[in-house]
């Protein structure tokens, strides 16, 4: 989320005044013309790294594994974590994923500051070698085992090793010119839309879809609901992320909101911190909480795949409780981590409907009886503003879903192609955005986002719902009604 | 002390507080009995608590699914 392409620009059209909605107007529609070329720029590199993958995967199989990868784990020397365990050393693997991602970007990238007139080719090239250098120790601050353990995530360390540069020093000038930290996202995003196979959607049947698909959307439109109209907490994109951050599956699914409803930087790494501290204590003191309660592992393995935020963490905590809770909890938690395309989309698409549209009611957001919004116009401006990157997610996820579902060969392939190449250039590209938006972030920005104390209060208020509604669908689903089935199910 | 040296020395004051946290306070707390059994755990069971997405967990094999009559 780079300056001028937040919801940061329209949300003066809440305060109602024409001069200020025109200024949102014309802002929100120099944001689409830019975004437009960036989105379609993420969807072709995106769907150019799949196919690639696809490919390679198909004709090199097995041997293709290591040879695209991330730093490992690391426990009191940082340099175990450029080994690994494989064939083909971690260091080997990280440096391929680099080189495919500058190889593939470096060519827009040079273009679109060309085009800005914000940095040349020279500068570029440096500024992201610096960046992927402080990706890189993001990913070995997140590998020490401790770190790891209690799931504080590479975003988390990428983000304030951004800050630490951009708010002491600051952020040089060579290197502004690759702070792209828009590009990257919307590009991991396209290639996270690979790895949402639907068919995995049925992993749990019909228990697993009623406590992650009925009561997930329930506590994410309850917690918007809260914070835009109990809370009355002023931005409703900031509302957005924290709702779905806490109620779907943490991490990802802020960075496919906050993409999809344009919310500011500073709100999705608001929302980011939020959410990993309450991880942090959520994944020790369930499982403890649990067996202190007598809550027995299977209910409480799909309550802690329901309501923990981070799939890592969920894994951990499930773990925790036995192997029959870890196996619900991740189980549970997958099918969750699935609804983010459907949620990704809804998201966007209300958004150009209601907050993005010029045309809508000032105080309220919602399109006036005299306004625009009536005229046949109304879905060429809501497709103007809608954000086109989410198609590329959405087509990437159909793609490898209809592979995964054509055979076990495809699914393998899909799998391989996921495993091997795509799910580790998705997550260089995550950290070197939240790099950039460390970089481009001046800390005192960052409180506004928390809103006087009630984006906690939201978390907390909305966290507590999740906790309540996935408890008593828990117990209902897989303590009662399925019980038979799933202890079948269980190995 | 120029503003300018005065962020300097910030930034050369945490970097080096980061090292040292990462060099010597987390592998020693790793130590501890209960954060070594948790990590041993997590290891043995080839979890990955700092996953964001499940393809980074594992990817579960396709099974069959739970069946059985409703109570």
């Amino acid at each position: 989320m780079e300056p001028g392409t937040s919801a940061s620009a329209d949300g003066s059209r809440n305060e109602g005044t024409d001069s200020a909605g025109d200024d949102a107007v014309r802002a929100a529609s120099s944001q689409t013309d830019r975004g437009l070329s960036e989105d379609v720029w993420a969807i072709l590199l995106g769907m150019t790294l799949i196919t690639g993958a696809l490919v390679a995967t198909a004709v090199l199989g097995d041997s293709l594994k290591g040879w695209v990868a991330q730093p490992g784990v690391w426990s009191t020397a940082p340099l175990q974590t450029f080994v690994g365990k494989g064939s083909v050393p971690l260091w080997q693997g990280s440096l391929t994923a680099l080189a495919i991602i500058a190889a593939a970007g470096l060519p827009v990238m040079i273009a679109s500051n060309r085009r800005e007139k914000s940095g040349s080719s020279p500068h570029f090239l440096s500024g992201f070698l610096a960046i992927a250098a402080l990706a890189l120790v993001a990913f070995v601050m997140a590998g020490q085992e401790v770190a790891k353990e209690y799931g504080f995530e590479y975003v988390l360390w990428a983000l304030l090793l951004g800050l630490l540069i951009s708010n002491t020093v600051g952020t040089p000038d060579w290197m502004r010119g690759a702070v792209r930290g828009e590009l990257f996202i919307k590009w991991g995003l396209v290639l996270l839309g690979a790895e949402v196979l639907l068919g995995k959607l049925l992993a749990l049947g019909l228990p697993g879809i009623l406590v992650s698909w009925v009561v997930t959307p329930i506590v994410l439109i309850t917690t918007f609901w809260l914070g835009c109209r109990v809370l009355k907490i002023p931005s409703p994109s900031l509302v957005m992320v924290v709702a779905a951050d806490m109620s779907v599956c943490g991490v990802s699914a802020a960075i496919a909101t906050a993409a999809a409803c344009r919310a500011k930087k500073e709100e999705l790494s608001m929302a980011i911190g939020l959410s990993l501290t309450f991880t942090a204590v959520m994944m020790v003191v369930m499982p403890l909480g649990f067996r202190y309660a007598g809550v027995d592992d299977i209910v409480g393995g799909a309550w802690i795949g329901g309501t923990i935020d981070s799939t890592g963490a969920v894994a951990a905590a499930g773990a925790a409780m036995g192997d029959r809770a870890m196996k619900i909890a991740t189980t549970v938690k997958m099918i969750q981590n699935i609804l983010i395309g459907v949620i990704a989309f809804a998201v966007s698409v209300y958004w150009a409907a209601k907050y993005d549209n010029p045309s809508a009611d000032a105080a309220d957001g919602r399109p006036s009886a005299s306004s625009p919004v009536a005229k046949p116009g109304l879905m060429a401006e809501v497709w103007k503003r809608f954000p086109k990157f989410v198609l590329g997610f959405l087509a990437a996820s159909l793609i490898a879903s209809s592979l995964a579902w054509s055979g076990p060969a495809g699914e393998a392939l899909a799998e391989g192609a996921i495993d091997g190449v795509t799910k580790h250039l998705r997550n260089w590209l995550f950290c070197l955005a939240f790099v950039c938006i460390g970089l481009d972030t001046d800390v005192k920005s960052l409180l506004p986002a928390l809103s006087g104390g009630k984006s906690l209060v939201l978390y907390v208020v909305g966290q507590t719902i999740n906790l309540t509604l996935t408890g008593l669908a828990a117990y209902l689903v897989f303590g009662w009604l399925f019980r038979d089935a799933i202890e079948a199910w269980l190995p | 002390m120029s503003e300018r040296n005065f962020r300097r020395w910030l930034l050369l004051t945490i970097a080096l507080a980061m090292l040292m946290t990462w060099g010597w306070v987390l592998p020693r707390v790793g130590r501890l009995t209960e954060v070594r059994s948790r990590i041993d755990q997590s290891q043995r069971m080839g979890i990955n608590p700092g996953a964001i997405y499940y393809t980074d967990v594992f990817l579960p094999p396709s099974g069959p699914t739970p069946q059985g009559e409703t109570k």
